[in-house]
């Protein structure tokens, strides 16, 4: 095994955790977060919560059966990015290679300071910890994993007890291979565990004792590879991107945005209305990234998983909102025909590139377009987005405003442009 | 019935929330190593001493910075709202225990 380390921090139940920080009369209550009072999938669930079977993800009114005196609150999302900058901040005095994975997970490399600044990662372990509640509060604990490679600090962190250090090196590894079940194995989603359960494995080590071909046969090629890496506590492809600086210092490549709607919505033009709210918050943020795209795309989903959806790729560079929106009303037109009622919108735009690697038009109209759109960001860059906001949105109910997602997928956007 | 049932059910689930003021209140603290601490706040003609700061909350609303302090005040919860630029102070919400 190399002598590089990684230290995975996780957060233990963060949403709910940093809920019973701030209010100290929900602490030991089972408490679950939805992402507003009304909505019933639950987006997380406190310590005391999942000791009674509620799990992320559950639907609430089941979990209300379940535990009956359950607490519900809404999500705070400015709170948990805030704290997400605070976790980084102690982070990344401790080594310069520092990767936030989600809102709650980082991953320090100490690779290139461990021989020098620390000799006991345990012991590191544990200071993390403190740190951690002194500035998040003495409530808010994390497990610390510790591993050769990102992969086996993260299932260190998995298996751990909750708010303890746990490493897994060349004495324990395959113990641990051989007894954590694909739940607790990082990159094995639930399809492909229960693929492998109906072949009879459980457990990483088993993977060892079979043919590549046969492997292939089931799995393909690609998996067949990434399930032996693990099984003998390698990285896989999706861990190890993170070691490639090339990777890293990539852009952003999309910018997406997504919401479910309180109900189906069948009114035509508030589905318009949302599409234009979704579609402005997009090409700011790609605006604020000093990115352009070539791609646009729009999908409407309903009830019984009835998608519709479509994406054009263009020569030129999209960075406007309202030919943003314009292609959207030629396939409402055209396309869309009210084929069903949605209640969730995606809008994206990709293939971004920064905007001094392409030459923007000259035309009247491009530069008509681009002035609104430069003064729209002005006073949105001041007073925050969707301060000033099309006509067409004047009886939206509610403006959407923009959101953190517990995975982070903008995190460039919300540390680096905000 | 089935009604009566929904509402006390909606009830049940609405009962733990914050009850949003949005008042201007003044608001006495003390700066320690480099932090600002509130100490109390005056709200309804009443002076309300603050027992302990649970967290903090640092945003951007454009330009503009916020800072929100949660803070334990006579066994309440509220939420103080300082604005950086007009150094505003704001009682934000007030937690309502069922």
């Amino acid at each position: 095994m190399k002598d590089s380390k990684f230290l995975l921090v996780d957060i233990n139940s963060y949403f709910a955790t940093l809920a019973q920080q701030e209010n100290p009369y929900l602490r030991n209550k089972p408490l679950v977060v939805v992402k507003d009072l009304g909505r019933t999938c639950v987006i997380a669930a406190s310590k005391e919560a999942k000791k009674l079977g509620i799990k992320t993800g559950s639907n609430l009114h089941q979990a209300k059966q379940l535990v009956p005196n359950l607490v519900v609150i809404p999500a705070e999302f400015e709170m948990y990015l805030s704290a997400t900058k605070k976790l980084k901040k102690i982070f990344c005095n401790i080594s310069p290679d520092v990767q936030v994975y989600s809102l709650d997970e980082a991953f320090i490399d100490l690779s290139s300071c461990r021989e020098y600044l620390y000799q006991d990662l345990q012991q590191l372990g544990q200071e993390i910890q403190q740190q951690i509640k002194r500035e998040l509060g003495d409530w808010v604990t994390a497990n610390v994993g510790i591993g050769n490679n990102r992969f086996l600090a993260k299932m260190a962190a998995e298996i751990a007890s909750k708010g303890s250090v746990f490493k897994i090196d060349s004495d324990n590894i395959d113990l641990i291979l051989a007894t954590v079940t694909f739940e607790d194995v990082c990159g094995v989603g639930y399809r492909l565990s229960k693929k492998l359960s109906k072949l009879g494995i459980y457990h990483p080590y088993q993977i060892r004792f079979y043919r590549v071909e046969d492997l292939e046969l089931w799995f393909g090629s690609f998996w067949s590879r990434e399930l032996l890496k693990m099984a003998y506590g390698e990285e896989p492809h999706h861990l190890s991107l993170l070691n490639d600086q090339r990777f890293l210092s990539q852009r952003m490549r999309s910018v997406s945005r997504s919401i479910t709607a309180w109900q189906k919505i069948t009114d035509l033009s508030e589905i318009k209305r949302i599409v234009l709210n979704l579609s402005r918050e997009v090409i700011y943020k790609a605006r604020r990234m000093n990115l352009s795209g070539r791609q646009v795309g729009l999908y409407l989903i309903g009830g019984d998983n009835i998608c519709w959806g479509k994406h054009l790729t263009f020569k030129d560079f999209i960075n406007h909102t309202k030919e943003m929106v314009q292609l959207f009303a030629q396939w409402f037109d055209h396309d869309w025909r009210g084929q069903f009622a949605p209640i969730k919108f995606v809008v994206f735009l990709s293939l971004l590139e920064p905007n001094d690697k392409h030459v923007n038009s000259l035309l009247p109209s491009w530069q008509k377009n681009e002035s609104l759109e430069a003064a729209l960001d002005a006073i949105d860059d001041k007073y925050g987005l969707h301060t000033v906001r099309s006509g067409l949105m004047i009886q939206s109910k509610a403006v959407i405003q923009p959101e953190v997602t517990g995975f982070l997928g903008d995190q460039d956007y919300q540390f680096n442009y905000r | 019935m089935v009604v009566i049932l929904g509402i006390f059910r909606f009830i049940i689930l609405t009962i733990y929330m914050n009850q949003t003021i949005n008042e201007p209140i003044r608001v006495a603290g003390v700066f320690e190593r480099s932090c600002f601490k509130p100490i109390w706040f005056d709200w309804n003609n009443k002076r309300l001493k603050i027992s302990k700061v649970t967290f903090t909350t640092d945003y951007k609303q454009g330009l503009v910075k916020h800072k929100t302090y949660s803070v334990i005040a006579e066994d309440n919860l509220y939420r103080l709202h300082f604005n950086l630029i007009s150094l505003d102070w704001i009682l934000k919400s007030v937690w309502l225990d069922g």
